[in-house]
């Protein structure tokens, strides 16, 4: 019979124990959904939630004060969200703070996020709306990196046809680099221009014997002629 | 069923001479097995009855329809003037109190202390308080004279303490009827002697009226006023120790051999 | 009358069955919901036996927890060093505490638990009825007025289905305890964060569902031990035949409920 009555006490010890650590557990886990905490609601009307759900955390400065309770479309273009928060961090938030929607690192979840007002505006009140703005969605980024792709594959594009074509010989630049005939014309070319020069030189020789030029050249090798002249006239006189 | 319900307009009224128990033609297969052919068994208020038999001749079986625990195929059984067959739960298990059943193995309850599995079979009755019920238990144990066991585990106990102990727990409930199946079985010849004395001062003390199956000669010549022999699921014959030791028919005088 | 009601030859057991095997399958699905049906009845109506039903509470619950403990206990410390690489692998050993919660609470603390009682607590009574069987206890029990059903088959499996539950809440702080140990041999964190890490990666919708499941799995495994304990019919040798089966069947019943359970807790959450 005491046996009895001790095992007993250790039974009742044993569920006791027990129920108490999931109530304890269950209470936690409440807790930090701010279930069971003084809380007050706010809401705020956005465009696009972009995979916001309810139970997602709410972050203001960086410290989560609360959970999203309730989204509900309100319109097309306009979702209803109430958020609860608690009560403690109800005076840093201003009337003018504004509502965005972040995440959670770069594949973690969704949080709201209070964006604090400034200074000087009155605190908010329980059922106030919040201003909100729209936030960077994942999509927005993924288009604009679209947009960017598509250009970088346009360019890409464009050069691979330059080269092309290029390569092809077609062009200035395409002929400087790979017709070989062109090349030979060039080097003819260099050769006809130096050519050119010697051609000149005999030209302007044959000029300065010319009947109409030869006034110029001859008053130039008179010049000439007269410092010869001077200059033996010096060696003779010594 | 059907054929139980057209039989049991047999009359039940009850009365001084009319027998504590009456089997009437039963039959019970199991699958393909015929154990019991149309038995007929009637037993008078205080006596002793010894059922005789070789092992699968039904012997068990008929006492377990006796108490319910096995409904027969076909036939009547009728328990202190009451019907078993047709019997509410309730009503059973009203019935079955005055009916005490000690089985081969003893059947203690494994789990529990020798007061444990005493106190067990009046844990139901609520008119007794605790006190009562501990004094109940010391005088039945004190009739099998196993007073010193009170706080012993069945496992602690030899074979035929175990039969004792099972005898007081069944005796606890002061039975009209006593069915004993096989309770010399596995015990040496002393033993089963202190046994069947037993099964007499329950006859002398608490005028039960008893059913005993045994293969056990010797305890049958203690404690029979009738034997019955069993084979094949019938009848084979009947009369005193002295009257079948003395019969022509082989087959049962090699029971006494 | 529960013997005798078994025992009863039904219409088709006069004849021999066309497949022998799909036969008794069925014949055996149909007994377990007859017995499932009773025990609901008689669990219902009085009388209750209380007391029978704290002493099976005590010798299920209270002497089961050393093993749920320590089997506990080493689950979440194996968890967690077996996680840890392939976490570190993303850079996200971070979320190591929260990894390891949701999945000790929402599958493996209730399974693992669940299937150790099957073999401990499932064994013992599929044994225990199937002896008390062979040597007609139950048989005694019924003679002498009290129902044995109630007493031996309603006790066992309402204590299953209420012990379990505390013993799965034991085993998953157990293995939280565990976890946390094993988060403190590569790194260092400390308790405050860590335990704020489990709390804050968890929800309702994974500590309800995972809490029903375990009454389920509670019940299963007293309903097929005292089934196949109760109703073993080949003698001593049935004892082990019951004890054995009675661990096979309700540890795969556990996982069909626990397939079942998710499928369910999907659609609902």
């Amino acid at each position: 019979m005491k046996q009895n009555n001790r095992n007993k006490i250790r039974l009742g010890v044993f569920v006791t124990l027990g129920v108490g650590l999931f109530i304890l557990g269950i209470y936690l886990i409440g807790d930090r959904q701010k279930m069971f905490s003084k809380t007050f609601t706010l809401s705020g009307i956005f465009k696009d939630v972009s995979g916001l759900q309810v139970g997602n955390n709410v972050r203001f400065s960086g410290i989560t004060v609360g959970v999203v309770e309730n989204i509900e479309i309100v319109s097309d273009t306009a979702v209803r969200v109430d958020f609860s928060i608690d009560e403690h961090t109800k005076k840093f938030i201003k009337k003018n703070a504004k509502l965005t929607i972040g995440s959670d690192g770069l594949m973690g979840n969704k949080v709201a996020i209070i964006i604090p007002g400034t200074i000087g505006h009155r605190e908010v009140q329980d059922k106030d709306f919040l201003v909100t703005t729209v936030p960077v969605s994942m999509d927005e980024i993924l288009a604009n990196l679209k947009t960017t792709s598509t250009n970088a594959a346009t360019i890409t594009d464009d050069l691979a046809a330059m080269l092309h074509s290029m390569r092809s010989g077609k062009g200035a630049v395409g002929k400087l680099f790979m017709d070989t005939v062109f090349a030979d014309n060039l080097d003819k070319t260099l050769v006809n221009i130096k050519q050119g020069a010697g051609g000149f030189k005999k030209n302007m020789d044959a000029a300065s014997n010319n009947v109409l030029l030869r006034g110029f050249f001859k008053k130039k090798k008179k010049d000439k002629d007269k410092e010869k002249e001077k200059e033996s006239e010096k060696k003779t006189s010594k | 069923m059907d054929k139980n319900s057209s039989n049991s307009n047999v009359i039940e009224k009850p009365g001084k001479d009319e027998p504590a128990l009456q089997i009437v033609n039963i039959h019970k297969s199991f699958k393909h097995n015929s154990i019991l052919k149309g038995l007929n068994i009637t037993l008078g208020r205080g006596e002793n009855l010894v059922v005789l038999g070789k092992s699968g001749t039904g012997k068990s079986v008929t006492i377990k329809c006796i108490v319910g625990l096995i409904i027969p195929d076909e036939g009547n059984i009728t328990v202190l003037g009451k019907n078993i067959l047709r019997l509410k739960d309730k009503e059973l298990n009203e019935l079955r109190k005055k009916i005490g059943f000690l089985f081969q193995s003893a059947a203690l309850y494994d789990s529990m202390t020798v007061r444990e599995n005493l106190n067990f079979p009046l844990r139901t009755n609520k008119s007794l308080s605790e006190d009562e019920k501990e004094e109940l238990v010391r005088e039945a144990l004190e009739n099998v004279g196993l007073l010193d066991a009170i706080d012993k585990m069945p496992s602690e106990l030899s074979g035929g303490m175990r039969k004792r102990v099972g005898l007081a727990r069944t005796l606890i409930l002061k039975p009209q009827i006593m069915l004993y199946d096989e309770p010399t079985n596995g015990l040496d010849p002393i033993t089963s002697k202190e046994i069947g004395n037993l099964i007499n001062d329950v006859k002398e003390k608490y005028h039960t009226s008893s059913i005993i199956i045994t293969h056990d000669i010797a305890c049958a010549k203690i404690i029979a006023d009738r034997i019955i022999v069993l084979k094949d699921g019938v009848c084979l014959t009947e009369g005193t120790y002295e009257e079948l030791e003395n019969s022509d028919n082989l087959e049962v005088r090699a029971y006494f051999e | 009358m529960d013997l005798a009601k078994n025992k009863r030859p039904s219409p088709q057991e006069e004849s021999e069955p066309l497949f022998p095997s799909l036969y008794n399958f069925f014949s055996a699905i149909t007994a377990l919901t007859l017995f499932t049906g009773r025990y609901f009845k008689s669990v219902l109506l009085p009388p209750f036996e209380f007391n029978e039903l704290v002493r099976q509470s005590f010798l299920i619950g209270y002497k089961s927890f050393p093993l749920v403990g320590i089997t506990g206990f080493i689950m979440g410390l194996v968890l967690t060093i077996q996680s840890r690489p392939t976490l570190a692998e993303f850079g996200a050993e971070s979320w190591l505490p929260a990894m390891v919660a949701v999945s000790i609470i929402r599958e493996i603390g209730p399974v693992i638990t669940a299937l150790i009682c099957a073999g401990k607590v499932g064994s013992g009574i599929g044994a225990e009825l199937a002896s008390m069987r062979v040597t007609e206890q139950i048989d005694a029990m019924e003679v002498s007025g009290i129902n044995p059903f109630k007493y031996i088959v309603v006790t066992r499996i309402l204590a299953c289905t209420l012990m379990l539950p505390i013993l799965v809440v034991f085993s998953d702080v157990i293995a939280l305890l565990g976890s946390f140990l094993a988060v403190n041999i590569n790194g260092d964190v400390t308790f405050t964060l860590y335990f704020s890490q489990v709390i804050d990666s968890l929800a309702f919708s994974d500590v309800f569902p995972a809490f029903v499941k375990t009454f389920f799995f509670g019940f299963a495994i007293g309903l097929i031990g005292c089934f196949k304990g109760y109703y073993t019919d080949k003698g001593t040798e049935g004892v082990g035949l019951a004890a054995n089966s009675a661990v096979v069947l309700s540890s795969l019943l556990i996982f069909i409920m626990d397939m079942i359970a998710v499928q369910i807790t999907d659609l609902l959450y």
